[in-house]
């Protein structure tokens, strides 16, 4: 079944939504990088917080979701659209790169193990919470 | 004179993160399944945004305001264009596991390596 125009569009907007999270909360951590000296800044001395903490509640808002019963269109809009916004891995690759070609190589190391322990960890997590909410898909 | 806003670019990281969401559920969209049941799509998403970002994260951009654009174009559309919570949710919604683990590593190296790549095509040009 092919989702509606509108559907798509909504996930579209949904995105939007996600990134203007994600800049917000990057911006807003202590890495903020200072327009000038985008990228810069944030491998001298501090840790790329901001996108950690974005990739970790997305991946925590789409296994709730994945484990709610919502409609489709909703799962879309959530999990495809806010959650991939929000969500991001083309930072996370390039933090670390910055890191290791600044020499802090255990902290290029460290940020990917740790953006992907916490990812899965709070999927499961948001996933527990959906199901045990007592709303989850019943069997048919 | 107007208060000096703390997210300045916020209006340019909103129409990336649209037109970066829309360019991902296209190729992922386009990009079917491979015959072992693996969906590479969110990969190949991933290893191609973390090139382009680390080729631009690199770049001396010129025009009057570069932060504008990296904000445009890194923030938004490539920040909206690859994805994390796609491979976490791959692991938690019945996906095979198999399939998902593929996913999460050769995003994860395959965009670490993209982006090393990235970084030399951009300080070389």
């Amino acid at each position: 079944m092919t989702p509606p125009w509108w559907t798509w569009a909504l996930v579209v907007v949904a995105g939007s939504v996600g990134s203007l999270v994600r800049y917000a909360v990057v911006s807003l951590t202590p890495s903020t990088p200072r327009p000038g000296s985008f990228w810069s800044r944030r491998v001298h001395g501090v840790w790329p917080t901001g996108v950690l903490v974005a990739n970790t509640v997305a991946s925590f808002l789409v296994g709730l979701v994945a484990a709610l019963p919502p409609t489709a269109a909703a799962r879309l809009v959530l999990a495809v659209g806010f959650g991939g916004g929000l969500s991001t891995l083309s930072t996370l690759a390039v933090d670390s790169v910055s890191l290791w070609r600044h020499g802090r190589r255990g902290a290029a190391v460290a940020n990917l193990l740790v953006t992907v322990v916490a990812g899965l960890a709070a999927a499961l997590i948001g996933a527990w919470l959906g199901r045990s909410i007592g709303v989850g898909p019943q069997p048919s | 004179m107007p208060r000096r806003s703390r997210l300045p670019y916020w209006r340019e990281v909103a129409l990336g993160g649209a037109i970066g969401t829309a360019a991902r559920i296209a190729l992922d969209t386009a990009v079917g399944p491979l015959a072992g049941g693996w969906d590479p799509g969110i990969a190949l998403i991933n290893v191609l945004g973390a090139v382009a970002l680390g080729w631009l994260s690199v770049r001396a951009l010129s025009g009057a305001d570069p932060a504008r654009w990296r904000a445009f174009a890194g923030t938004g559309i490539l920040g909206s264009f690859t994805t994390f919570s796609a491979l976490s949710l791959a692991l938690v919604d019945g996906t095979s596991l198999g399939a998902g683990l593929a996913s999460l590593v050769v995003s994860v190296l395959g965009g670490v390596a993209g982006a090393a790549l990235g970084h030399r095509w951009g300080a070389a040009a």
